[in-house]
């Protein structure tokens, strides 16, 4: 099991993660003057510039500095910002402590939920209950989060003030500073997020109810509820389980327009600072973050897959 | 009358491309979720050139007198900050999103439908690389990657298109390969392979015509995603520039000023909001005559 | 409203019409079915595709599709109308009073459950088998043993993908039976099996009926398989029945033209020569009142060629998939030998499995060999892939395949698929007007598109596309398989036109016995990618063959038989790859002796024609006298 499933795929997520950097260094080269410029403003001596470029190693060749970074990077030292001046580990790991809070709320309330959701419309197919929630995941899947996160700004802050509508606390907040300023920011996150999960769940339920070994398993005269979770669910949550771990890679990977609006100290805040800033330590590193997490997550989704389908965990021995 | 005559009734009328195309046409206008899809982005296609007929000023016109203005007189639905007509920007703003998303959703569509068309016809280590690859730019986060190219590149419409083109063509190619991956082992492909026919006239006689309709919904699927990513982008101060009417930009504009002026905000925002929900629509309607299955594309 | 009536008997349809919707069209799909049967009785539904045999089933457990509706006309089970019942009282009459075994258990068991479970819930109503663990696990190892199921209480914890598809087409049957329902109905149970196993699994249910004497209805193509398992049998043509009654009176003298024509047309082992096609026209003016010519069955004998020229010959092939071997594997297909000659129709014969589709890869060039030569035209060496093949060789081997519905693209015409080859081979003086007429299709076909043909068209224009090409060899991989049987000798008929007008030689690649007897010259039997026998088509179907020729031809079950052969037990188990040595058949072998297992069989030349590989001596391999008898008897019964 081990060495037949785990190992190759993890040897691809390597690959992956690392083809992901250096997609992201190379782009980073082409960018025009150079961080030893952008730290000493225009108007430095070309020698203070040439002398930083120095300690910062931008005086060698860009194949020769991402050998160094990867050299560092696997024992752990991913540098330190270009703007803060401080090693960009701790920082990034508060920002994605932070983030995982959130996406963590969103994917344990919002997801159970929207699963729910999709099995009732599933098998509520055509009928208006169905109509509803395929309708509100449509309108999740349609408006973007900037949109909904402004909405429930205006209703739950401006109109009805019961939510703040930004994280004051900035950068170093605690976690019972966050708490009741997470509630708009989750709730933001869950309803675009859960959208595709519904529409997933429902489409593949509804295949499920169609295949052969429903038809028969009903013409046994079973009970709804056995029909439902024993002969349906189990095969229809497989294909929604790809839906659900893209949506946790995009949640800790992107949540940037709903940490900006709401002032989060989270990895998305973070990604705009430092590209504003052209911070390349603290971009790779999140980019590198970044793919881990979708890595990881596909990978999870694969054992989950490999767990749930017995057609997966005993192979047939012949052919 | 039985079955079978009912049967060979159906298939004579579904001879050809035209009648296939009035017969998707008219099982589109059957639903009428589909039918108010396709009517809305008309509409903004249509409210979009016709703008600078329709909107009542000039969209980029500052006008220190008249700032913060509350709907009424010449300004229909009040002016921001700087005083510029919110109708006239609200009306132009359609022009940015649609151009932008639309060339940056074709190019990436034609892009990985011929990557896709490469790795399913020669699969092995072919398939293999690509497959690697395009799993690892997928493996970015997408506004990442959109943010850093921006960043480099400056943020000019050309550099958006682009910057959309790489991160959604993986997507396509993922998409369009499996869809390919179906077709390949068809007998009228081996009957092809056997005749020693060549990767163009496999892919472009014999495959393309099966996934065109995969390709179809996957183009009104990702421009409806394009759409949101690049008003995103604009509302992070990455996409449009400034004084360009865009609804993004201006959602991000005139936020602060909800109490004040709530239009500014609530128009693009409805705009926006009905173009998408437009595009989702076609892209569901189109799925559904097409009998493709729209949720197993989402996970290209 | 009285529910319950005629109690003794099983089924009783009165007037039956089924219907949906097409628009504001009513379209029946059954209409004024009348049927009844007696407890414990077998009734057989007999048709063709799209008669409604199949909705009829559903009808009896209650179900149709979801578009479809009782436009009028009764159903009664045990005297209950099963239409009336709602909810719960469905439920538990689906769970006690009626089962279904489907056509495909791979596909009819879910995939996420054990077998155990999936048993347990079908008899979950009766107490005493589900009291305890101990008694559920007991009941549900006697209910697979009851099937034959080997190794059954290790089944249990196993999913259904663990199994062949003949054990799952078992554990399908036990399923059924667990809640000892009265009446068994099951839809086309052995069709896609292999004809060991059909008739293995047939012998199981015949003994099933007879133990627990439930009412059964059999819904098949196959009249063979009803003459062995039914009483009663209702012939299904378009929605209607059509004929009605006594099985072995039905197929004795059949008296609608229809229920003729379906048992003409059927091919026979024991019977050489291509029988008649149905003439649908004529039954359809025979249904609005005209009168049916005189019932005439002739059969059109094929005379094998002269000595020809050879178009293919194949020494040595060697095909293994595994790239690296395996510790105990073998490759999949090893030392096959094979010749066609011009104008020859040689039949490749052999289970699912066993190789007969990988060597047609090759010599199409698809598939590549670790070692063998093949000579194209006594002089050409075929080169292992086709894109090392000059273009009058691909021009010279061309392919048919089994199923219509892929092997011509949906989105192009007809024309397109037949001129395509033209031009790239250069032919000249050839229309696809006028390839259509050599296959036997009006030129007004041309235009149309896959999808607004039936399947025989379909096969027709596929044919077509391969003969324009004008070649010398055709490989014809199941090209009737898919087929309906009275669509499937005009086609065997055209196939050997074309050999004799043409002097094409055929490679004809097929599992169906009757088939290769009707239509071919030379029979060549593969099992588990080792040639066992070959020779003429008459040296096949003779008194002396391979232990494996004479399984698969005692599977067979044809109308007439006396139905009394049974399967032995295991026989029907094949094994997943062939054995490093010895003869491959050793494991199944009836006369195996030590030395099977050990070394290669010798060839045992019974003619100059007729090879058997196998260490048994000639004189055993005479089958019983009981087939030549038995096919004597029934040439004089169809002739």
């Amino acid at each position: 099991m081990l060495t037949r499933f785990i190992l190759p795929r993890l040897g691809w997520a390597v690959v992956t993660i690392l083809l992901a950097t250096i997609l992201v260094f190379g782009a980073m080269q082409a960018l025009p003057g150079d961080a030893a410029t952008q730290i000493l403003g225009q108007n430095a001596t070309p020698d203070a510039v040439a002398t930083l470029r120095r300690q910062l190693g931008l005086d060698q060749s860009p194949v020769e500095r991402f050998v160094t970074w990867l050299g560092n990077a696997v024992t752990g030292n991913f540098g330190t910002s270009l703007v803060s001046g401080q090693p960009v580990g701790p920082e990034v790991g508060r920002a994605l402590l932070n983030t995982s809070i959130l996406a963590g709320i969103t994917i344990v309330v919002g997801f159970s939920l929207a699963l729910a959701l999709g099995l009732v419309a599933g098998l509520f197919r055509d009928r208006w209950l169905d109509s509803l929630i395929s309708t509100v995941a449509l309108v999740g899947m349609s408006i973007p989060e900037f949109i909904v996160a402004t909405l429930l700004v205006l209703a739950f802050s401006i109109a009805i003030p019961i939510f703040p509508a930004v994280v004051v606390a900035g950068e170093n907040a605690s976690l019972a500073d966050l708490g009741p300023a997470m509630t708009l920011p989750a709730l933001s996150l869950m309803f675009v997020a859960s959208a595709y999960i519904i529409r997933m769940m429902r489409t593949s339920v509804i295949d499920v109810m169609e295949t052969e070994y429903v038809h028969t398993a009903r013409l046994k005269g079973i009970s709804t509820s056995r029909l439902v979770f024993r002969h349906v669910v189990p095969s229809a949550i497989l294909p929604t389980l790809n839906v659900v771990a893209m949506n946790i890679a995009w949640l800790i990977g992107g949540v940037v327009v709903v940490e900006s609006i709401f002032n989060y100290p989270g990895m998305g805040s973070l990604m705009i600072r430092s590209v504003q800033s052209r911070d390349l330590p603290t971009i790779l590193l999140i980019t590198v973050v970044g793919a881990m997490t979708f890595v990881i997550c596909n990978l999870l989704a694969d054992l989950a897959a490999t767990l749930l389908n017995p057609r997966l965990r005993y192979p047939r021995n012949s052919k | 009358m039985t079955a079978s005559t009912i049967v060979v009734e159906r298939l004579q009328s579904a001879r050809g491309f035209w009648p296939s195309v009035t017969r998707v046409a008219r099982s589109i206008l059957r639903s009428k979720p589909a039918t108010l899809g396709f009517v809305l982005v008309i509409l903004h296609i249509l409210l979009a050139v016709l703008a600078p007929l329709i909107a009542p000023g000039n969209p980029t016109q500052n006008n220190a007198a008249a700032i913060l203005q509350l709907p009424g007189g010449p300004y229909p639905l009040g002016t921001d900050t700087l005083g510029r007509d919110i109708l006239s920007r609200t009306l132009y703003g359609g022009q940015y999103a649609l151009a932008v998303s639309f060339a940056s959703t074709a190019l990436a569509v034609l892009l990985g439908t011929v990557i896709a068309g490469v790795a399913a016809f020669y699969g092995g280590w072919v398939d293999q690389v690509i497959t690697r690859l395009v799993d690892s730019v997928i493996a970015v986060p997408a506004i990442l990657a959109m943010l850093v190219l921006v960043t480099v590149f400056g943020s000019g419409p050309e550099v958006i298109v682009l910057a959309v083109v790489v991160v959604y063509t993986g997507g396509v190619t993922r998409v369009v390969r499996a869809a390919a991956m179906d077709v390949m082992p068809k007998d009228f492909i081996v009957a092809a392979r056997a005749r020693g026919e060549g990767v163009f006239y496999i892919l472009s006689r014999e495959v393309f015509p099966n996934i065109l309709d995969v390709v179809l919904v996957e183009f009104a699927m990702r421009a409806s995603w394009v759409v949101l990513l690049v008003s995103s982008l604009s509302f992070l101060g990455f996409g449009a520039n400034p004084p360009t009417p865009d609804w993004g930009l201006m959602v991000a504009e005139n936020r602060s000023l909800m109490a004040v002026v709530p239009l500014a905000t609530l128009a693009p925002i409805v705009f926006l909001a009905s173009l998408i929900v437009g595009l989702n629509l076609a892209a569901d309607g189109l799925a559904k005559s097409l009998g493709v299955d729209r949720m197993k594309e989402i996970l290209g | 409203m009285s529910i319950t009536r005629n109690d003794d008997l099983a089924i009783d349809v009165k007037d039956l019409d089924i219907a949906y919707m097409s628009g504001k069209l009513r379209v029946n799909v059954l209409e004024n079915v009348s049927l009844q049967l007696r407890q414990g009785e077998v009734l057989g539904l007999v048709g063709e595709s799209g008669s409604g045999k199949s909705t009829m089933a559903g009808v009896l457990l209650a179900s149709l599709r979801t578009s479809s509706f009782v436009a009028s006309g009764t159903v009664h089970l045990d005297g209950m109308d099963v239409f009336k019942l709602k909810g719960r009282e469905l439920r538990e009459f689906r769970a006690s009073h009626v089962a279904l075994v489907p056509q495909n258990a791979g596909a009819a068991l879910t995939p996420t459950m054990r077998i155990g479970e999936q048993l347990e819930e079908s008899f979950r109503l009766d107490a005493t088998s589900s009291a305890t663990r101990d008694a559920r696990i007991r009941r549900s190892i006697e209910l697979l043993d009851l099937v034959r199921l080997p190794n059954s209480s290790g089944a249990l914890e196993k999913y259904p993908h663990q199994f062949s598809g003949g054990q799952q087409q078992r554990i399908g049957i036990a399923m059924a039976l667990a809640a000892r329902p009265k009446l068994l109905v099951l839809d086309e149970p052995t069709t896609g099996l292999d004809v060991v196993t059909q008739a293995a699994i047939l012998d199981t249910l015949k003994r099933l009926h007879q133990e627990l004497g439930m009412a059964m209805v059999m819904v098949s193509h196959d009249l063979g398989v009803i003459d062995k398992m039914c009483s009663r049998i209702a012939v299904f043509r378009r929605g209607r029945v059509v004929e009605e009654g006594e099985t072995s009176l039905i197929l004795r003298e059949p008296s609608h033209p229809y229920t003729q024509g379906l048992l003409d047309s059927v091919p026979r082992i024991t019977v050489p020569g291509i029988p008649p096609s149905l003439d649908d026209a004529a039954i359809d003016a025979f249904e609005h009142g005209a009168t049916m010519p005189p019932r005439e069955v002739s059969l059109y004998e094929r005379v094998a060629p002269e000595k020809t020229a050879s178009v293919l010959a194949i020494r040595g092939l060697t095909v293994d998939y595994d790239r690296k071997p395996k510790p105990g594997g073998a490759p999949t297909v090893l030392d096959f030998d094979l010749d066609v000659h011009a104008g020859e129709i040689v039949a490749l014969v052999g289970e699912s499995g066993s190789g007969k589709s990988t060597i047609a890869n090759v010599v199409a060039g698809l598939q590549r060999r670790q070692s063998g030569e093949l000579t194209l035209d006594t002089t050409t060496a075929l080169a292992p892939t086709v894109a090392h093949r000059s273009k009058a060789v691909r021009r010279a081997v061309q392919m048919i395949f089994q199923n219509a519905d892929t092997s011509l693209n949906p989105r192009r015409t007809v024309r397109d698929a037949i001129t395509r080859p033209l031009r790239l081979f250069n032919v000249r003086g050839l229309s696809a007007e006028e390839a259509l007429a050599e296959v036997g299709l009006p030129s007004g076909f041309t235009e149309r598109l896959p999808g607004q043909l039936s399947g025989g068209q379909r096969q027709r224009v596929g044919i077509a596309r391969a003969i324009s090409a004008r070649p010398s060899l055709v490989l014809a991989d199941e090209i009737v398989s898919a087929l309906d049987v009275s669509v499937q000798s005009s086609i065997l008929r055209l196939m050997d036109r074309l050999a004799r007008d043409n002097n094409l030689g055929f490679l004809f690649i097929t599992h169906d016995l009757a088939v290769v007897r009707s239509v071919a010259d030379r029979v060549v039997v593969l099992y588990l990618g080792r040639i066992v026998e070959e020779g003429t088509v008459s040296e096949i179907f003779g008194p002396v063959s391979h232990p494996y020729t004479s399984l698969l031809l005692a599977s067979v079950i044809e109308v007439g038989d006396d139905h009394s052969e049974t399967i032995a037990p295991g026989q029907d188990e094949v094994p997943a790859g062939p054995p490093a040595r010895g003869c491959p058949f050793a494991s199944r072998c009836p006369l195996v002796v030590e030395i099977c297992r050990t070394t290669k069989p010798p060839v045992i030349e019974a003619s100059s024609t007729h090879a058997i590989h196998c260490h048994v001596p000639v004189e055993k391999l005479r089958h019983s006298q009981t087939t030549s008898l038995r096919s004597a008897t029934r040439f004089q019964q169809t002739s």
